[in-house]
């Protein structure tokens, strides 16, 4: 295999990361659909930094494709500069501190497609409560050479 | 050390991502050659397919890896166009289908896989229409996967 194709290839199987810039999200709008899929992907690692003060005790929970994220909405009003860890699986709890190990019982992926048929697949974020600031992040990997994830 | 070799021993330790583009499969036919081990052992990290087209019936599916079982057996896959199949490369797992899967700790397991073929049976119903994709990491520097 010639080095480029060989290149090609092993990126194909690389990480990648879709990034939503800090913006303010707000009780009032509640659901916000961030990111859009196009493919099949496995999400690796879902994430938050909170860019500015949260109004009160804003909560957020999250589904993909309708299915949960998260065991139920948490509050996510740390300082400025926490992150927020989305756990990837109904059973685990979000996270909001200075730092956040990932665990062997929080060490969830998730595939996702893009259910429902002729439409993108979606990452909602559902906000309560407050307003919220900040960026999302999220780490995936390709499950088909075409699928891309695009900030909504 | 060349920056030719340089980055081939980078890659070799990367994961990679072998895929079958969307096609029909018929119970007909039932027992499918996927991919083909080749030149040495992987370790398959994902394991999975995603729906393009509405199956016909029921159709299951169950896997072997260079003759072990992907699975404790043939689940049904037709869910709806979008959903994605994920198979648990273990015979203590279930085959799942699904708008979204997570991998909890229960299901997070990955496969040593000789040379050898990956095999795809599709049972009950009459077809499935999708693609099938594998995520592996190379186990020695010659091994790859080939799409059959």
């Amino acid at each position: 295999m010639s080095l480029t194709k060989e290149i090609k290839t092993a990126m194909s199987g690389n990480l990648q990361l879709a990034r939503r810039p800090a913006q303010v999200y707000t009780s009032a709008v509640g659901a916000y659909n961030i990111f859009r899929i196009t493919g099949p992907i496995e999400v690796i690692s879902f994430a938050g930094l909170v860019t500015a003060a949260a109004g009160g005790a804003t909560t957020v929970t999250t589904t993909f494709n309708g299915v949960a994220g998260d065991a139920g909405a948490v509050a996510i009003n740390g300082a400025v500069g926490t992150v927020v860890y989305i756990p990837l699986n109904v059973a685990g709890a979000l996270l909001n501190a200075a730092a956040i190990p990932k665990t062997v019982a929080t060490l969830t992926s998730m595939l996702v497609g893009t259910q429902p048929a002729g439409v993108w697949g979606t990452v909602v974020l559902t906000f309560g409560v407050s307003t919220w600031t900040g960026e999302w992040l999220m780490q995936y990997r390709k499950l088909s050479p075409l699928s891309r994830v695009i900030t909504a | 050390m060349g920056l030719s070799k340089e980055v081939k021993e980078i890659l070799t330790n990367n994961f990679r991502l072998a895929h079958r583009p969307a096609q029909v499969y018929t119970v007909a036919v039932g027992a499918y050659n996927l991919f083909a081990v080749v030149d040495g052992p992987i370790e398959v990290i994902t394991a999975g397919g995603y729906v393009t087209a509405a199956a016909v019936g029921a159709t299951t599916l169950a896997t072997t890896f260079s003759g072990i079982a992907g699975e404790a057996g043939a689940v049904a896959i037709n869910g709806a166009v979008g959903t994605v199949v994920y198979i648990p490369v273990n015979v203590g797992g279930a085959i799942l289908n699904a708008a979204a899967i997570p991998k909890t700790v229960a299901t997070l397991t990955s496969m040593f896989v000789g040379p050898g073929n990956i095999i795809g049976t599709f049972g009950a119903g009459t077809s499935w229409t999708g693609e099938l994709f594998l995520v592996y990491k190379k186990l020695s520097p010659r091994s790859f996967v080939r799409m059959l």
